[in-house]
């Protein structure tokens, strides 16, 4: 097929198609609906506000002072800070300290009925009850902090932009945006603590072993690269032993965004507008040309 | 667009991600119906083109979990930075001066082209690869018979590429672009999209740039004594060049089968020595390639298959081989010069292609994005031919 590039024509053309197709009564009532279609969704729609904390890994832990921490630092992934913090926010150890502290009763018993954190039931849909039925194995009648767990992986997003170095934690709320704020601070700094415990084990037991290696002689070449292993974790004791972070830094302390962010009530009411505006040309372009276009 | 002022929030499967890239398809409708109104396309096309440009939306979440192809998140989150005008935080420069080296960022920049209203989801960018596949449709329909070429874009590999917010489509699409355009010896087009496929795929990119050569400069559509420079050339060019060019072949191999060794990189050469992977000679390569093009050609095989959708992927492979041969043969392409440059530019890709080919999922996806476009560009051959023949015969 060859074209024929006769503007005047396609101008005329354009002209033509406006005229009997989009500036049309049926479009003007599709626009209308759009407007209808696009408040209700709304209405029905529950805000949704993003409680985000900003953080930025603590770069300065990768690094110790002798020359074997330089290079350890050098061959150290960029972002292993941020994947050990990472993996700690949806670990079990998290969600068990959580627990403790309470966030079990403060999640799943909002009304505070059951004094003990233990026996708070749990609800199983009909589905999963009859499949335990069929399997025959047992429900979980209680919350427990598996089910904080799977709160945690379901809601919590980690973030981090592209060669970006900052990263966000952050989740939506419909709720109380307070409680959300103290949840999300609650979970980076459990996290980081879980880590840090971790590594100040570590690093413990490294210094007894050192310390009971050292207490028999040996050449001198062995007792100082001891020496050094044991500075290099009294070291390491020394800075994880304080309340501050260790993996991260807060850059943002979590806050909550002024504006819901879903829905997005300004790309609704656009969307529906293309969409209604479209199937109306669409309607009338059909009903004028059936004919011709089958 | 609405998206600019807004800050990319993924809404994943919701029912406002219906809404929003429901405004999208229609969009994209509003195009089927212009091009259908100027005669652009026939009805035929027009309703095939309304089904196909809904895909997207079938594809990920409902048909498959949008995280399996995860390069999708990252050419969404660019082309939207880009909306909104961000700098690169750890590459300021990169922006500014080299941001057309970086693969994701070349992608999103070239979907961000196309003019959809709305980028809310992963699923959006999908949209730009779909209208820019109906561009190309409605592009080559000028040269081709509407009614057979729709069939090539019912493809389902295409489909599901086209369906995704991957670079696989551009790949595909600028490919087909180049091929026709170096058929139709309109050399600087060919050469605009022959660029980009330098960052874009740097395999297809030397492949192409062999049969580039084979026209542009030995002239081999036009004379025979040119074919034959053409073949001395790129044999006298491999002796010469075999250890550089087999030092690159065996990094990527090497490569390739790290990345589907359960270890990563690190464990694969630490493990295992890689010097069993390493080809020595250009003739244990010709050797190991020629063993190997029938498995890369209709890879998954029945003994490999672990999804669903590897039997869907072996029947098309076959399909497709079926097609060319029948191409081949029907126009009787061996009596055609155009036909050679494009046949040992795709040959030595095969050869490539099929000693590094390790992993059944990447390489399909590879194969077909390569393939493709040569199987359009020895169609359109044939049919020039013909009509060029019709049109002697009526004078």
């Amino acid at each position: 097929m060859k074209y024929q590039y006769n503007f005047k024509e396609i101008f005329n053309n354009a002209r033509l198609f406006s005229t009997e197709y989009v500036f049309t009564k049926l479009v003007l009532r599709a626009i209308f609906f759009s407007f209808v279609v696009s408040i209700l969704i709304l209405i029905f729609s529950t805000p949704k506000f993003s409680i985000s904390a900003t953080l930025l890994e603590n770069k300065d832990q990768q690094e110790s002072s002798d020359l074997e921490g330089v290079f350890r630092s050098i061959s150290q992934k960029d972002n292993e800070m941020f994947q050990k913090f990472r993996a700690n926010v949806f670990s079990t150890t998290t969600s068990k300290e959580l627990w403790k502290l309470g966030w079990g009763s403060r999640l799943f018993d909002a009304g505070n009925l059951y004094e003990d954190d233990s026996k708070i039931p749990k609800s199983h849909g009909s589905f999963n009850r009859f499949s335990a039925f069929l399997l025959g194995y047992e429900l979980n009648p209680y919350y427990s902090h598996l089910d904080l767990k799977e709160f945690i992986l379901r809601k919590v997003q980690i973030r981090q932009a592209p060669r970006a170095s900052d990263f966000t934690v952050s989740m939506l709320t419909d709720g109380n945006r307070e409680f959300a704020k103290e949840l999300i601070y609650s979970i980076i700094i459990t996290a980081d603590s879980a880590a840090k415990q971790k590594a100040l084990a570590v690093s413990r037991a490294r210094i007894k072993s050192a310390m009971d290696e050292l207490q028999n002689p040996k050449n001198s070449l062995v007792n100082n690269g001891l020496s050094s292993i044991l500075n290099s974790e009294y070291f390491k004791v020394a800075s994880l032993s304080n309340d501050l972070p260790y993996y991260v830094y807060f850059v943002d302390m979590p806050s909550a965004s002024e504006y819901p962010i879903s829905p997005n009530a300004a790309a609704v009411f656009v969307a529906d507008l293309i969409i209604f505006f479209i199937l109306g040309v669409f309607f009338s372009y059909y009903s004028k040309n059936k004919e011709e276009l089958w | 667009m609405v998206n600019e002022y807004i800050v990319f929030f993924d809404y994943e499967y919701t029912f406002l991600y219906y809404i929003f890239e429901l405004a999208n398809y229609s969009a994209l409708a509003f195009i089927a119906l212009i091009f259908r109104h100027y005669k652009f396309i026939n009805n035929s096309s027009f309703w095939t083109w309304l089904v196909l440009m809904f895909t997207p939306i079938l594809f990920n979440y409902f048909i498959f979990d949008a995280h399996l192809f995860g390069d999708q998140s990252l050419y969404t989150l660019d082309a939207v930075d880009q909306k909104l005008d961000y700098d690169l935080p750890n590459n300021p420069n990169l922006e500014k001066d080299l941001w057309w080296t970086s693969t994701s960022i070349l992608t999103s920049k070239i979907l961000s082209i196309f003019p959809l209203p709305m980028l809310m989801t992963l699923t959006s960018l999908a949209f730009a690869n779909k209208l820019m596949l109906f561009l190309l449709f409605v592009w080559t329909s000028r040269f081709l018979n509407q009614d057979r070429l729709i069939l090539f874009f019912l493809i389902p590999s295409l489909v599901l590429y086209s369906s995704l917010s991957l670079r696989d489509n551009i790949i595909i699409v600028f490919g087909v672009a180049f091929l026709i355009n170096l058929v139709n010896r309109k050399y600087i087009f060919a050469l605009v999209f022959l660029i980009p496929l330098f960052v874009l795929k740097i395999q297809n990119f030397s492949f192409f740039l062999l049969a580039f050569f084979g026209n542009f400069i030995f002239q081999t559509h036009k004379s025979f004594i040119g074919l034959i420079l053409y073949l001395l050339s790129l044999s006298l060019f491999s002796i010469v060049m075999q250890e550089e060019i087999l030092d690159i072949i065996n990094l990527y191999r090497v490569a390739f089968a790290a990345e589907d060794s359960i270890g990563g990189y690190a464990d694969f050469t630490f493990y295992n020595d890689t010097s069993l992977l390493e080809l020595t000679s250009l003739s244990g390569f010709i050797y190991e390639s020629l063993i190997r093009i029938p498995n890369f050609l209709l890879m998954p095989l029945p003994w490999n298959w672990s999804s669903p959708l590897y039997p869907i992927q072996f029947l098309e492979s076959l399909l497709l081989i079926i097609i060319f041969i029948r191409v081949i043969f029907k126009y009787s392409l061996y009596r055609n010069l155009y036909f050679y440059s494009l046949i040992i530019s795709f040959v030595a890709g095969l050869m490539v292609y099929s000693v590094l080919a390790m992993n059944e999922g990447t390489f399909v996806r590879y194969r077909f994005s390569f393939f493709f476009p040569y199987l359009i560009a020895l169609y359109y051959i044939g049919e020039s031919a013909l009509a060029e023949k019709e049109k002697e015969a009526h004078a």
